[in-house]
Parts: structure tokens; sequence; C-alpha cells
């Protein structure tokens, strides 16, 4: 350990360490733009200038390493002025177009110019013009050429983490330019996250560009629910729009750096699935008898469930659905009704899966619905389907999941003649919900509180983004009035207590609560 | 301003055998390096030397060889004046606009050469006789003003001393 001395105060830190890591430990404010936790150095802004007693100049912290005894200064008047410097050669040829530039609100530029800036500006030169303004390089991301400081977070990004080498940087002095090799388009499953890296408004996202300016927007925490890694992220809304299906309330995703999920990333994939939460929802109560309250929905279905003859019954549970949600669908469906016939894993339903993020499960609760409704091998909701197909079963609860998406081409027609009630419940308005008999709007994953567990048994929370759409509900909710019209006071008034009688109750989520959870997760404890 | 070169329009040719005929040679200049990359240089020197310019293709060549990628090889090949990203003429004319030049009259010589020869820096004359480009420093300053033509340098120019030197050219 070296013991170093940062405005004044002294730190024990790691030999070796960055000077800049060392600053940020001590939770000490530097400006920085080239410099990112998750590439590698390049040291080329120049702006995160700090002064070391007994060196000559101010030396940039992110490309020097702690040295025993070391003193520094963020914050004297000889760091300030080198910061400042720095600062306005990066913008000596920028064209100052926050009014038109999406990334107005979130720039580096603008932020630190408040921050670290506040001279007059001495160059009256013209500034050198850049060609690319406001130019695709690829299906997510916009090119400003004249914003862009040459950092090269973008070109490491493509380089070391994607390995995909799309971005460089070209020619040489005031007309050095970034831009993706020639004939070539950013286009991976990653190629969103540039946008978040460039730390000024030379990559925006083109999905996003201009829907909102930012301050307008809220965010909450919360998970991915793309596939079975569970990236952290970030939701971010529209916080006085009220649904319409039309316009989202749900504007975009931001990864949120979790150094045990996801570092500081997310695909592009699950980016970009946000539009869901907006989309083809269902978001009315459709029951038999015409209920149109929730009372009356509960209190049919309950009716239904409870008459039903076990062994007619099927039910397709899902591993989108929270550890919260699961733990009722294993009371009612399982323990309470005692039904043989449930099941959630599709064989062959897998995806693509690549050695940075994606998963091949697009579920992000495979695991903890493996744990909680505890199935074993007999998990399959083909074995349960094939029984419906067959004419074995009188009924089915659907949760979530389209049956005509499901096994082979006309699965659903073929249920659906078979079978006499067809109970569904769930978030999205597609072929099944349509067909079903009685269909229970629920929450979707950004308009509720609850828990995923990931592959590797993290359980994560996700938090409640924006209301539920239209008349929908939590599944937990919707789950725990049934139990409790069934017979059963499974009655809760918040996910939270759900989870709380769930980690009583199984041993791998033994310990946990909420808090212990908090934003980055726990790991369960294996039995 | 900073040099920027300009890439050609024209679809470039087909340089494969030009540069499997450079193979063996490539394969001795990397053997050289402790690091291939540090070989990027002087590989794209000697297909540049063979096909008169840099193309993709060319830079996929040296990218194959140098093991680095395509994309860093454009970033050395657009960074360096000395590599040229489109064909040149004949006889490439890199005339020094820096400060002993200047002081010694190089603004006026260069005019004289652009009228003479019809074109403006990076130009290449129509019968591909003839290019030009302003440059940098040309390192020779106690003889300013002064230009290269091709590998040769010309020094102390007069006006007269240029027509002579270019009018000597086949
Ligand atoms: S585009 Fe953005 S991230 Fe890339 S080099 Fe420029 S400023 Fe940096
Ligand atoms: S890797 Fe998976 S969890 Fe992460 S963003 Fe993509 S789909 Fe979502
Ligand atoms: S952040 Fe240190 S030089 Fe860029």
């Amino acid at each position: 350990m070296a013991n170093i001395t940062i405005d004044g105060k002294p730190y024990s830190v790691p030999d070796g360490s960055l000077l800049i890591d060392a600053i940020d430990q001590a939770k000490t404010k530097l400006p920085r733009y080239c410099y990112h936790p998750g590439l590698s150095v390049a040291g080329n802004c120049r702006i995160c200038q700090v002064e070391v007693e007994k060196m000559p100049r101010t030396v940039i912290a992110c490309n020097t390493r702690v040295t025993e005894g070391m003193v520094v200064h963020t914050a004297s008047a000889k760091a300030k002025e080198s910061q400042q410097i720095v600062l306005e050669f990066l913008l000596a040829n920028h064209p100052l177009d926050c009014p038109v530039c999406d990334q107005a609100g979130e720039c580096k530029l603008q932020d630190y110019y408040m921050e670290y800036g506040l001279y007059d500006p001495k160059f009256d030169d013209q500034k050198v013009k850049k060609a690319k303004k406001a130019v695709a390089v690829g299906p997510t991301i916009m090119l400003d050429q004249e914003r862009c400081i040459l950092c090269s977070r973008c070109v490491r990004f493509t380089d070391e983490i994607t390995k995909t080498h799309e971005f460089g940087i070209f020619n040489r002095g005031d007309v050095s330019e970034l831009d993706v090799y020639p004939g070539m388009e950013l286009k991976n499953n990653y190629s969103g996250n540039v946008a978040d890296i460039c730390p000024v408004g030379a990559l925006t996202d083109r999905d996003f560009r201009f829907k909102m300016r930012v301050w307008y927007l809220g965010s909450q925490e919360s998970v991915c629910p793309g596939c079975s890694r569970g990236c952290n992220i970030n939701i971010n809304y529209e916080r006085s729009r009220p649904y319409k299906s039309d316009k989202g309330r749900v504007m975009r995703l931001k990864p949120r750096e979790n150094a045990a999920v996801n570092r500081w990333w997310m695909c592009d994939e699950g980016r970009y699935a946000y539009k869901a939460i907006d989309q083809d929802r269902m978001t009315t109560i459709r029951t038999t008898a015409g209920a149109t309250t929730w009372e009356a929905a509960v209190r049919e279905v309950a009716r239904l469930l409870k008459a039903a003859p076990a062994a007619k019954w099927g039910v397709i549970a899902s591993a989108q659905h929270t550890n919260e949600e699961l733990y009722l669908v294993r009371k009612v469906f399982k323990d309470l009704l005692k039904w043989p016939h449930l099941g959630y894993h599709e064989a062959g339903e897998d995806g693509p899966q690549d050695e940075i993020l994606l998963r091949k499960d697009k579920n992000p609760n495979t695991a903890g619905a493996s744990v909680i409704l505890d199935l074993g091998a007999a998990n399959g909701a083909a074995s349960v389907l094939e029984r419906a197909r067959k004419g074995e079963l009188e009924g089915l609860v659907v949760f979530g999941r389209d049956l005509s998406k499901m096994g082979a081409p006309g699965l659903l027609q073929e249920v659906r003649s078979k079978v006499r009630t067809i109970v569904y419940i769930g978030s999205a308005q597609h072929a099944t919900a349509a067909a079903a008999d009685v269909a229970l709007p629920e929450a979707c994953y950004a308009e509720k509180d609850g828990t995923f567990t990931n592959f590797e048994g993290r359980v994560q929370r996700i938090r409640m983004a924006v209301p539920p759409a239209g008349d929908a509900r939590p599944g937990w909710k919707i789950l725990s009035e049934i139990a409790a019209e069934i017979g059963e006071p499974l009655v809760f008034s918040k996910a939270e207590e759900v989870f709380k009688r769930l980690a009583a109750e199984q041993p791998a989520f033994a310990g946990m609560d909420y808090k212990v959870i908090g934003s980055q997760g726990a790991v369960w404890s294996r039995r | 301003m900073g040099y920027k070169g300009k890439a050609c329009d024209k679809p470039a040719p087909d340089f494969s055998s030009k540069l499997k005929a450079l193979d063996a040679q490539a394969e001795l200049i990397v053997a050289k390096y402790d690091q291939k990359s540090a070989a990027t240089l002087t590989l794209l020197h000697l297909a540049q030397d063979a096909c008169g310019y840099v193309t993709p293709e060319i830079e996929q060549w040296v990218a194959r060889w140098a093991d680095v990628t395509p994309v860093h090889v454009h970033g050395v090949v657009t960074f360096y004046s000395m590599y040229h990203q489109a064909p040149v003429g004949r006889h490439h004319i890199r005339f020094c606009t820096t400060t002993s030049c200047v002081l010694n009259g190089s603004e006026d010589l260069l005019g004289h050469v652009k009228k003479k020869l019809g074109i403006q820096n990076g130009g290449v004359t129509p019968d591909g006789k003839y290019s030009l480009e302003e440059s940098e420093c040309l390192c020779a300053c106690d003889q300013a003003p002064v230009m290269q033509v091709g590998d040769d340098y010309h020094s102390q120019l007069t006006a007269k001393k240029i027509d002579r030197i270019l009018d000597g050219l086949k």
C-alpha cells in the first residue's frame, strides 16, 4: 500500500494504482473525458490535470501511478488553471450548438465548462469545420464529427469490448476526425453503448434523439428482462405523460454499473426492447361473465379455479415473472390447488448467446423459476401443451406467453378447439390473449416491484418506474387476491412482503431482504 | 491546418497479384520487429512503392501482415502525408510551405508552379505527368526555398530553376 495525500487528507491505496482511481475512491471530483474504468488508458484528452508536489508541472491523473508519499492537489489554483486551459483547447473547434444538440443536459462539455471552465474565450480564429454532421454510422448511432473531442473512448470500446473494430481516428492535427472504417457500418449488438460513453454530443442514439430533453426524464433503477444475464439498467421515462398506446412513457434504457453482472454495458437487443412497455398492451379486464372490476374478476377466476378438477387443468407459468410472483404461482397452483400439470420451460426457445453479456435463455428468471416452482425435469411447458392438444385438459391458465409462438404452428388453434376454458394473465395483447375466455391485464416489469434471479443465482431488484397501463395490476397482487379468494390468506400489500415470506420458506433466499439485495443484487446461498 | 489526404473516388484496381509478389518481402520485414505492428509503416511504403497509392485492399494486406486491424492501418495512412490514397503523377512534387521557405519567397514560387502546371494543391495534371502537394517543412531550411520531386531534393529555388527542373523531366 502507498500512503498518499489528496487535497490535504491522507489515504492508503494499493501500490501502483492509477491516481485517478485513488481520487475516485476518495470521492473527490475530477473532470475526465477519455478515461473510462472499463477501457484501456488513453491519456489523450488532458482534462484530468492535478498538481503533484515536487513535480514541476501539473500531470494527468489517469496516466500517473501513485507513489509513496505523493501529495496531490485536485483543486489548487495551479490544477484548476491547467484544467481550464485544457477545456478551452477542447472547445476551440467545437461548434457550441447546444440548442440543437441532443446531448445537452448530459454533456460533459457543458458540465465541465460550468464546473471548471468559466473563462472568457481567447480564441478568435475561424473554427475548423468537419464534414459529417448528423450522419448515421449504423442503424443505432448518429455521428456529429465537429462535436467530437477525439477522446477515443468509442474507438477503444469497439477495439477492446466488442472487438469489431469499426471506429478509428483519421487524419492529423486540427482536421483529425472520428469515423467508421470506410465502407463499414457500426452494426453490432452493443453499438448503443458508444452513445453512453461518448462524453459529448458526437455520438447520439438514433432511437432516442430529439424525443425528449433529458431534463424532463425521470429515472428508476431496474434490471433488463431480455435474458438471464439481468443487466442492471436505469429506466428513463417521461414524468408527466399518461399512458397512451401511440406515445410511449418509457423513453430509453441506460445500462447501470454493476461490476458483477454487466459492468458498464448492455446489449442493443435489451436496450431497444423497452418499446414493448408501451406497445401492444392488454389494458382491460375481460371475463366470461362480463366482470369489469378487479373484485368481480378475481371472484370469478377464483371460483373457476376452485371448481376445476385438478388433473384436468394445466398451467403455463413464466420465467418472465418475478421470484415473488413465481412463489405465489407455486402457492396457488401447486400447494393449494395441487394441480399436477405445471410447466414453464420451453425447449428450443433459446436465442443467440455471445461472449460479452447476452445469454441464450431469453428469460430473466429461469433460475428463480427452477428453484421456486421446484419441478425438476418435469418443468416443460411442452408436455402440458401436449396434453391440452390431445384433449386431456378442460382448462388452461397461461401466464404471459403466446401459444401461437410456441411449439408447432397452429398449436394455439388446436389447443383452443380442445380446451374449454383458457385463462390468460399477462401484459401483452397477442393471439393467446385474444383467444382466451378470461383475460386479466398484468403490469409489465417496468410497472412493478420484485426480483429476478439471474443465471448465476444473483437476486436483483426491479422497481416500478411508471404506473401499470390501464387496468393492469402487478402479477403478485392478482395472484395474492386469487389465493385469498380461494381461501388461503396470502394477503400482501407490497412485493417486499411477498419476498419476505419467500425468503423465510426457500433456503436459497435465506437471509435476503430488499435492503440486503440493494441496488447491486445478492447471490443465493447455495444449498 | 492539419493534413488531410484525399481518398480516391474511382473504383480501386485489383492489386492482388502485385501484393502476392510482395508477400516474401513482407515476411522478411515483419521478422525484423519484436512486435509485428511496428512493421506497419514499412509495409505501407513497400506496397505503395509497388502500387502507386494505398487502397483498402492494401490496408487489409498490411493489416494481415502487421497483425493489426484495417481501421488501425487506415488511421496510420491518413495521419502521414507521405501515403497517398489516390494516384499521384509520375513526378510528385512536394513543395515546402513552412517558415524558412516562406521567408525566402516560396509563396510566389508555389504560385508559379501552380500556374505552370495548371493544378492546385493535391492536383494531378491531366496527362498524369505531374502532381503537386503543399508540404510542411522538408528539413532543408538552410537551402530554402525547397521542393522535392519524387525522391530528389531541389533547393535554393528560383522560377527559372523550377522551369529547368520540371521541363527536364520525362
Ligand atoms: S465520438 Fe465521442 S467517444 Fe468517440 S472519440 Fe469523439 S468524443 Fe470520444
Ligand atoms: S445481455 Fe441480456 S440482460 Fe443484458 S441487456 Fe442484453 S438482453 Fe438484457
Ligand atoms: S481523462 Fe486523463 S487525460 Fe483524459
